[in-house]
């Protein structure tokens, strides 16, 4: 989709402009915005695959309750997209089922 | 009643609310027919043309004695108040989408349904540039369609996205 | 990486009800610390940009973020309020702990034991049982609002909206002045269900409201590309035979919330189910009081209801918790008379009808 350019009740305070990587891909983003709704801006919309049936999943609530959006950033799995920023730099992935915790891993 | 089912006012309800075709000033018409707890338009009415016992009543209004100032359309937020003048051919409707057109603009104007049944001139547009109020455009459509025309729509739909 | 912290009275959540309940409070000197999991305090406020309804002598005929602007500067203007945003309270123990997950400035663990706390954890956006529903591009309606009203991010080109509630009518003309195309509303019951105003608003740019029809199935590869509805029946069952597809990029839930208890349900306030306050809400009396002395609720928490009336519970539940701590005063006896008139008020037309049913039941269950 695309950022709302003019609106007849808002204004957007998006805060600054900047670069971070969705599958090593760069994406614009934005500071005031959370990953999830830059990537729902560049036209992404699966955030993850499900842990059985390996289903797409993008987000729901946007409140961070419903697990919906659970992506890995920069390495972390299980970050909550709705509710995290954009950063510049930072690498985001689409997860695939429960990825392990850092530390974790066999 | 269907109002119920469909959004859209029944003829019945509509009955008794067009102003007298020769009447000096525009007349507010309150097409607000549900008990809900809401008075804001009772409240900034200057002359007291609206009355309500308690806050849930619905509005009625004493044509009276009100002025056609408008105040209430901007106060409404259910956005279901609206202002006609017969002797002018002018009917105000509440406006809050992008672009808020110009004075001297054609555009569409819309019936309860959405349809196109007229192609209106504006002239006037009160709060273009508050957010945070309610935009409000007069038009002016045949006089026919007084009752009928509740929206416009802007006809060179400039593309709000990036 | 954790630390201790004093703390006197705690409010969970900066939503209308948290926000009313901490400037309440620190009306009879309580100090309080208001926490929030947003960057920004406000809850729903800063996604309504409607004109708020009720009485014209408390902010009816005002957006909802112009209220939400309001209340957050008289926050930062009160020095007897502490703001910890981005913050999540995660858990919240019998022996009264409260355990905040502090993401910024710096992340680490904060344990308190307040010695009281007011819960305002608001509500979440319910599900609906049909094929396709975990496609991407099933929304909830409030993450709608998130997308189009705080980050200014397009949700689709075309929507469906199912459930035609305030909520599902609010969010289908906010999603016009988007610029989102709207390819009907949904209502299974066979009438419309928020305020026919609202109702009218939508219809008037030619949105059809499809009253006793339902979203059986989403359709779509990696996302939503199609959605299928169909007529019900008496027993709201599809009718076969009645089903239409519609291109859509999007289907939006506004389907009812459920109120957000794990909290209060560590701490062993007791939590019935009443479906009419939208399912497993905490015990309260109508001063916000909990089966525990020291732990009151307000706002959506205490059964789904509206801005309006969760700013009046926040400042019942800052009462109750001010008389807890031994404040007395008049002050206290004349606002609780006013807030409850101004909610008697508000819940006076039958769109309450179901709350207050709601609210009946609730009392009926007192805890021994």
């Amino acid at each position: 989709m695309e950022r709302l350019k003019d609106h007849p009740v808002l204004d957007f305070d998006r805060g600054e402009k900047v670069i971070f990587y969705f599958e090593g891909k760069p994406i614009e983003g934005y500071t005031n915005e959370t990953i999830a709704a830059a990537l729902h801006a560049a036209g992404i919309k699966v955030f993850s695959y499900s842990p059985k049936k390996k289903r797409p999943r993008g987000f729901f609530c946007a409140v961070g309750k419903c697990s919906s959006c659970l992506m890995v950033v920069d390495g972390r799995p299980n970050v909550r997209t709705c509710m995290e920023y954009v950063r510049p730099g930072i690498h985001v992935r689409r997860q695939r089922g429960l990825e392990k915790l850092k530390g974790t891993e066999e | 009643m269907k109002l119920f089912e469909t959004g859209i006012p029944d003829r019945e309800l509509l009955e008794g609310l067009a102003p007298p075709p020769d009447r000096a000033k525009p007349l507010a018409v309150l097409e607000c027919f549900e008990e809900f707890p809401c008075d804001p338009c009772k409240a900034v009415c200057p002359t007291d043309a609206i009355v309500m016992n308690r806050i849930t009543d619905i509005p009625r209004l004493i044509p009276e004695r009100c002025t056609g100032c408008a105040k209430c359309v901007v106060a409404c937020p259910g956005l279901a108040i609206f202002m006609v003048w017969p002797k002018k051919n002018l009917v105000w409707v509440p406006h809050e989408f992008v672009p808020i057109p110009e004075r001297g603009e054609i555009v569409d104007a819309l019936d309860r349904e959405g349809n196109v049944i007229a192609q209106a001139e504006v002239k006037a547009v009160m709060n273009a540039r508050k957010k945070l109020e309610t935009t409000v455009v007069c038009v002016q459509v045949p006089k026919e369609l007084l009752m009928e025309v509740r929206a416009i729509r802007v006809r060179e739909k400039k593309d709000a996205r990036d | 990486m954790s630390e201790k912290l004093d703390v006197q009275l705690a409010v969970v959540g900066g939503g209308p009800a948290g926000l009313a309940a901490a400037l309440a409070a620190s009306r009879f000197g309580l100090e309080v610390l208001l926490i929030d999991e947003n960057k920004e305090l406000g809850g729903q406020l800063i996604k309504q940009t409607h004109k708020f309804f009720g009485s014209h002598n408390h902010m009816a005929s005002v957006r909802g973020i112009e209220i939400a602007n309001r209340l957050k500067k008289e926050i930062r203007e009160n020095s007897h309020i502490t703001v910890f945003l981005d913050t999540t309270a995660v858990g919240y123990y019998e022996n009264g702990e409260l355990l905040l997950y502090r993401k910024s400035p710096e992340e680490k663990l904060v344990s308190c034991f307040p010695k009281a706390v007011i819960f305002a954890t608001g509500a979440r956006e319910n599900m609906l049982a049909f094929p396709g529903n975990d496609l991407p591009g099933v929304y909830g309606a409030g993450a709608v609002q998130t997308l189009m009203n705080v980050y200014g991010v397009l949700p689709a080109r075309k929507i469906l909206m199912v459930g035609s509630g305030n909520i599902g009518l609010i969010v289908s003309y906010q999603l016009l002045q988007a610029g989102t195309e709207v390819a009907a509303i949904v209502e299974i019951l066979p009438w419309i269900g928020g305020y026919i105003v609202h109702a009218s608003k939508v219809r008037r740019y030619g949105v059809p409201i499809l009253t006793r029809h339902t979203i059986i199935e989403a359709r779509g590869k990696e996302w939503v590309e199609e959605a299928v509805i169909a007529k019900v029946g008496e027993d709201f069952n599809p009718i076969e035979g009645t089903e239409k597809v519609l291109e859509v990029d999007a289907v939006c839930l506004a389907v009812g919330l459920s109120p957000i208890v794990e909290l209060v349900r560590q701490a062993g306030v007791y939590t019935p189910y009443i479906p009419e306050l939208g399912g497993l809400v905490p015990w309260h009396d109508d001063d916000m009081r909990t089966n525990l002395p020291n732990v009151f609720v307000a706002g959506d928490l205490a059964g789904i209801e509206e801005a309006t009336t969760a700013m009046l519970e926040g400042e019942l539940a800052a009462l109750s918790a001010a008389e807890y701590f031994g404040v007395k005063s008049e002050e206290i006896q004349k606002m609780r008379k006013d807030r409850k008139a101004r909610l008697e008020e508000l819940r006076a037309s039958r769109f309450s009808d179901k709350v207050k049913n709601g609210l009946q039941k609730l009392a009926a269950k007192r805890p021994k």
